[in-house]
């Protein structure tokens, strides 16, 4: 009985002090949303609490400049993300379930280029990107992104569709499958979860660029992604702060939205062991 | 020879295998292999905004400029102290958080707990930073806002243009820190115990902090091994927060904005193309002693 007490305290004091943490993490974002309907002396006077009257008309400012730009990040991840899940998983899949000369050699070879850092490649891409008339294009973002975004993908996929039972993949041979077959109807449902958390972590990386962007599709205001959109924000002589924390709050919104219903997976997906050392 | 042949043989029965991998290997080879391959040679080049299309090669000539440069060197300090930070916040702070979660269950809290410290990746990192370039701000910032409420304006200052104090602004960024990346990866690391372990140690008489230390620790090291090399090589690389926060200035100076500086600013790119290979070969040395080191630990 008392052993029970104890133990109830303790969580009461985890959870406790989970919460304030808690908090704290989200102390930022009810600062914008609260800030969002403010004008600049509002926001100085009171720094902590809403105050009247709600300034709705800082989205209305914040949406015209900020809505453009996510459409564009929204084609750049988007078709990032896409190629990066085809070439991953045909990749993964061959040399998970293919034998033929060279595999580990080639296989070795790929895994080189985990050694690559970034900063390496940043300069001559940007003359190779030039030079091969990308810039200013979307595909300037996007091939490198992919490039880079299919190595990881490769490597936890393919261990983990090695992991899958044989004899799945067997019995569906019996029956007369093809390979397209297997991997949609056996392959695919089995890895979904992983897929999915992959797929995701290839969208927020490629959502969250900046400096590449930066550096291939700012010239153009036309072409310029969420986060060089948001940066410009910070950029101006005088800063009106509702429209831009109301910006922050409008490109915030899309991508909480989606991943909330989907947060399962995504958990489940990366603690099931997707990624073990 | 007749080896040879069936190999020959082999590789052409499994040429959809091959051509499956071409995309893959044919993006790695024109956007990775060969921009590497290029600025090992551009680094030995004079190459300048004004010869931009007609690099000079000119032998070690930036490397040797490089080796003497102070400018480059104090950067590594700085870079020194964000790297320690990023260890100090992953393993001392976030890990003992995220063993809490674990140790909270599968219940409904425990469950609200994970989406709770998850949520935040899905805002888009320009969104933190710029809540925190705001936070640190001189007029209506909130830090000083915060000084001034209790009564301590002789405190404020301008944070970010300070030399005393930058520095430790920018290690402020992201407090609580709790969350993210490592979060998730830790916490795999925690489900994927066996608890009969802990439940056995619980009948010798182990408390909590004992078998946190003495039983779960030891079962994640795989984990920790993982975001120790991950938060070396990437964090060699981060710049992008000093960009936006500093741009450099007030001794926040690290190595990769110093070369994108001398790259896109100051128009020197085989001198930048040099820091990058530098930045390279520290990383290639870092992973291989690291895999070495974390290794034996392990056995």
């Amino acid at each position: 009985m008392r052993h029970n007490v104890k133990k109830i305290i303790f969580r009461l004091i985890m959870v406790l002090i989970l919460a304030v943490l808690t908090a704290a993490t989200f102390f930022p974002f009810y600062f914008m949303i609260i800030s969002s309907l403010k004008n600049n002396a509002e926001i100085a006077a009171t720094v902590f609490t809403p105050s009247l009257p709600l300034r709705f008309g800082n989205y209305a400012e914040a949406a015209g400049k900020v809505l453009k730009y996510m459409k564009n990040s929204l084609i750049v991840t988007g078709i990032t993300v896409v190629l990066t899940v085809c070439c991953g998983c045909t990749s993964a899949y061959i040399f998970a379930k293919f034998s033929f000369p060279f595999k580990e050699k080639i296989y070795m070879f790929l895994l080189m280029f985990l050694m690559i850092p970034g900063t390496l490649t940043l300069i001559p891409s940007f003359v190779l990107v030039n030079r091969l008339g990308l810039m200013g294009t979307f595909w300037a973002a996007i091939l490198p992104g992919v490039s880079t975004a299919q190595i990881s993908f490769i490597l936890i996929l393919r261990s983990f569709i090695e992991g899958l039972p044989q004899d799945l993949f067997d019995s569906a041979r019996i029956d007369g499958a093809g390979h397209l077959k297997i991997f949609w109807y056996v392959c695919l449902p089995l890895t979904k979860a992983t897929v999915f958390s992959l797929a995701l972590m290839a969208f927020l990386n490629s959502w969250n660029d900046f400096l590449w962007p930066l550096l291939t599709l700012s010239s153009d205001d036309k072409m310029k992604t969420i986060t060089l959109g948001l940066y410009a924000f910070g950029d101006a002589q005088q800063v009106a702060y509702g429209p831009m924390f109301a910006g922050f709050v409008i490109a915030s919104i899309p991508l909480i939205l989606l991943f909330s219903f989907n947060m399962k997976y995504f958990i489940a997906g990366i603690t099931s062991g997707a990624v073990k050392g | 020879m007749k080896g040879k042949k069936s190999m020959v043989r082999q590789m052409a029965e499994n040429k959809w295998c091959y051509l499956g991998l071409l995309p893959t290997f044919l993006l790695l080879i024109v956007f990775q292999l060969w921009p590497a391959v290029d600025s090992l040679y551009r680094s030995l080049c004079r190459w300048k905004t004004s010869n931009y299309f007609s690099p000079q090669f000119e032998g070690m000539a930036n490397y040797v400029r490089l080796f003497s440069d102070k400018e480059f060197w104090n950067s590594f300090g700085v870079l020194l102290v964000f790297i320690v930070a990023g260890f100090i916040i992953t393993f001392c702070i976030n890990m003992p958080v995220t063993y809490l979660v674990y140790k909270l269950g599968a219940a409904r809290t425990g469950k609200f707990f994970q989406r709770a410290f998850v949520i935040p990746m899905m805002v888009p990192g320009m969104v933190g930073t710029m809540y925190w370039k705001f936070f640190f701000s001189n007029k209506e910032g909130i830090l000083n806002t915060i000084l001034q409420y209790f009564n301590r304006s002789e405190w404020c200052r301008i944070w970010l243009g300070d030399k005393r104090f930058t520095l430790w602004c920018l290690l402020l960024i992201g407090f609580p820190f709790i969350g993210g990346f490592s979060f998730l990866i830790l916490l795999s690391g925690f489900l994927n115990i066996d608890a009969s372990l802990g439940e056995a140690a619980q009948l010798d008489g182990a408390n909590a902090l004992h078998k946190f230390i003495y039983i779960d620790i030891p079962l994640i090291i795989p984990q920790m091994k993982i975001l120790s090399i991950l938060g070396m090589i990437s964090g060699i690389q981060a710049f992008q927060t000093q960009m936006i926060m500093t741009n450099g200035r007030y001794g926040t100076m690290v190595p990769g904005l110093l070369m994108y500086q001398t790259a896109f600013t100051k128009g020197n790119y085989g001198y930048a193309s040099a820091m990058g290979v530098v930045l390279f070969v520290i990383i290639l040395i870092m992973t291989v002693i690291q895999n070495k080191y974390v290794r034996n630990a392990d056995a």
